[in-house]
């Protein structure tokens, strides 16, 4: 629900209180007023016909008729009262309309008379019912009216606001756009705007130099590894080394190996995440993984494991050369290298997907990290941990989606193009 | 033959220098841009190796000097930036071949040979050691002339054997060379060894003598 709604519900479910309760009172207070006046002319009537009794001997010989009755009492006592109330029909079967009658006892010249007066209501009453219909129109008009200013305050006051909000939904950190300052008539969107523009910059700034930090530190790393390296090289070409020394060296050169492609792997994340590979051609899939199979041909037979291929002669997608290259030979060389002796390695090219399956041990840990950084689900020690991440990464920027399913002891990832 | 280092890090460059002097080449270094154009001016080098960012200039400057005089050495630029930009603008101005940072001694000893090789040799191409004698053209091997079917993996770690004669050569450094420097394939230290034992066998039943001996787990030696 849209924050405009919600308050014009509010403004709505109020206005209509205000017009039930209000129409009520209105209701009532108008008869009283229409009542008092009544019975201000009833009295007035009933002061003209006492005086008139002074001159009349014979209450007969007053002028009545069937809305003024006038009876004798006598001179025995009786409270002298005035009552003034409003007759139905029900009450009264010769009347056909409500009436307002006074009811009254008074005393003149020792006797006691009884006075009637009434008065027909039904102009008062039509006046009193042909207020609800003014007041239903009245509460349509407000109705209409609220809906009608919130509907344009919806379209023309909120649009910056929804503007904003559309930019931020389309706001990607990896694009590097920012959430653009517009200036606002309405102060509190005004600020909004030049917040985001002010976050957004901040944010793309940070992202940016990350990014560069990256870069720059795989590549400041490179020269002290170079130079560890080299040494120990010079080193393990000396004569004097004995085997026990040698074996320090060898474990030194393998961390440096470690440290070195480590670095490389996270050097080429992000170098792919910032779109440095961008030529895209078209690339026959079948081909790069009958290369890739023909380079490792040699571990493959060694470890005696069969490759089914189930392919025709080319898959052409559109991608980059060099990507598809890495994403192929990571998958392949995964599925080499988590292998058992004698197993299976089954690839399936289809113009949409890529399925390599092969056998191997069953993995430990969370299958669902599979293709986090660092995460080494397989037995060998020895894995940095980058290749399935290279493998997501290139997939993201190619508009691939890449997935990994596992039963028992057969691991199979799929690569939709 | 005399090689010319450019490279500002002084630690690597003495590195450089003490692996190649022991392949008898003779050897002096730069440690920037204006050392190494100075040098150019003066004294003739069989071959460069170039640092691309020195600290006072680009060592893809110091390239087109080298061809602007008409000099024939080889070059091999070494860089810590793995930049295709790089690689292809290096190559197109006239350097030989291109080495990302941390390399390997005995990379840049094949590299180099290979270079000095395809500089030097007209007609045939051959390189001899006792009974074994490979053309690096046909890519034929034979030992005592008789020919060796080596596969293209074994023929590349044969030649690179060939290039770093009783050096000792780090495994990885083998595998990198063989494999290349794909992503995640640490375990190329153990396909290494796979290729390393065919390779040694085919030598051996074509009757050569066994010149690959293991080092102590650290790697791989060629020698007499």
């Amino acid at each position: 629900m849209k924050l405009l709604d919600k308050s014009t519900r509010y403004y709505l479910v109020y206005s209509f209180f205000v017009f039930a309760v209000g129409s009520v009172f209105f209701y009532f207070s108008i008869q009283q007023v229409i009542y008092d006046g009544i019975d201000e002319a009833l009295h007035q009537e009933k002061l003209i016909l006492v005086n008139n009794l002074k001159y009349e001997k014979q209450i007969d010989s007053l002028k009545l008729n069937d809305v003024t009755r006038i009876k004798r009492l006598g001179t025995s006592y009786h409270s002298v009262y005035d009552k003034y109330y409003t007759l139905s029909p029900k009450r009264d079967s010769t009347i056909s309309d409500n009436h307002r009658q006074l009811e009254s006892v008074f005393k003149h010249d020792g006797v006691f008379y009884e006075l009637r007066i009434k008065q027909s209501l039904v102009k008062e009453e039509e006046l009193i019912q042909s207020i609800v219909p003014v007041g239903i129109v009245m509460f349509m008009i407000l109705l209409v009216g609220i809906l009608g200013i919130s509907n344009f305050i919806s379209v023309r006051v909120w649009a910056p606001f929804y503007g904003i909000i559309d930019q931020l939904r389309n706001y990607d950190i990896k694009k590097g756009n920012i959430v653009k300052y517009e200036k606002m008539s309405i102060i509190e969107f005004d600020r909004l705007s030049n917040d985001l523009f002010v976050m957004t910059s901040k944010i793309n700034e940070d992202y940016k130099m990350q990014k560069e930090f990256n870069e720059n530190f795989s590549h400041e790393l490179q020269t002290p590894l170079a130079i560890i390296q080299n040494n120990l090289e010079n080193m393990i070409q000396s004569p004097n080394l004995k085997e026990e020394e040698m074996t320090h060296v060898s474990a030194i050169l393998e961390a440096v190996k470690r440290i070195t492609s480590l670095s490389k792997g996270l050097l080429l994340l992000s170098q792919i995440g910032n779109n440095q590979f961008l030529d895209v051609s078209s690339v026959d899939v079948v081909a790069v993984t009958k290369k890739i199979i023909a380079f490792y041909s040699g571990i493959i037979e060694d470890q005696n494991i069969s490759v089914k291929e189930h392919y025709n002669v080319s898959v052409f997608i559109k991608a980059n050369q060099t990507l598809i290259d890495i994403l192929i030979t990571n998958i392949i060389s995964n599925a080499i290298r988590h292998n058992i002796d004698t197993g299976t390695i089954a690839i399936e090219i289809s113009m949409d997907k890529l399925v390599v399956t092969n056998s191997g041990k069953p993995l430990m840990g969370d299958v669902n990290t599979i293709f986090d950084r660092f995460v080494k689900l397989g037995e060998k020690k020895n894995s940095i941990g980058l290749g399935l991440p290279i493998v997501k990464k290139i997939c993201e920027v190619s508009g691939f989606t890449v997935s990994y399913e596992n039963n028992d002891d057969e691991h199979v990832v799929t690569v939709h193009f | 033959m005399k090689i010319l280092i450019i490279e500002d890090e002084k630690e690597l460059r003495k590195s450089v220098i003490t692996y190649l002097s022991a392949e008898g080449y003779l050897c002096e270094s730069a440690a920037t841009s204006k050392e190494a154009i100075e040098k150019i001016g003066v004294y003739d080098y069989d071959c460069f190796v170039v640092d691309i960012m020195l600290p006072d200039g680009n060592g893809l400057d110091i390239i087109r000097e080298i061809k602007r005089k008409g000099i024939v050495g080889g070059v091999i630029i070494v860089s810590a930036k793995n930049s295709l930009e790089d690689r292809i603008e290096g190559l197109e101005i006239g350097s030989d071949d291109y080495l990302v940072k941390p390399f390997h001694l005995s990379e840049l000893n094949a590299r180099i040979k290979s270079i000095v090789r395809r500089r030097n040799f007209s007609g045939s191409n051959e390189v001899v050691f006792h009974e074994i004698t490979v053309n690096i053209d046909s890519r034929e091997v034979h030992v005592n002339g008789k020919s060796v079917n080596l596969t293209g993996k074994e023929y590349e770690i044969l030649v690179y054997f060939l290039s770093n004669i009783g050096r000792v050569i780090p495994k990885d450094s083998l595998a990198e060379h063989v494999w290349g420097d794909y992503m995640d394939n640490v375990d190329s230290l153990d396909f290494i060894y796979t290729h390393i034992k065919n390779t040694r066998k085919k030598l051996l039943d074509a009757g050569a003598n066994d010149y690959i001996k293991t080092v102590y787990g650290v790697g791989y030696k060629f020698s007499a």
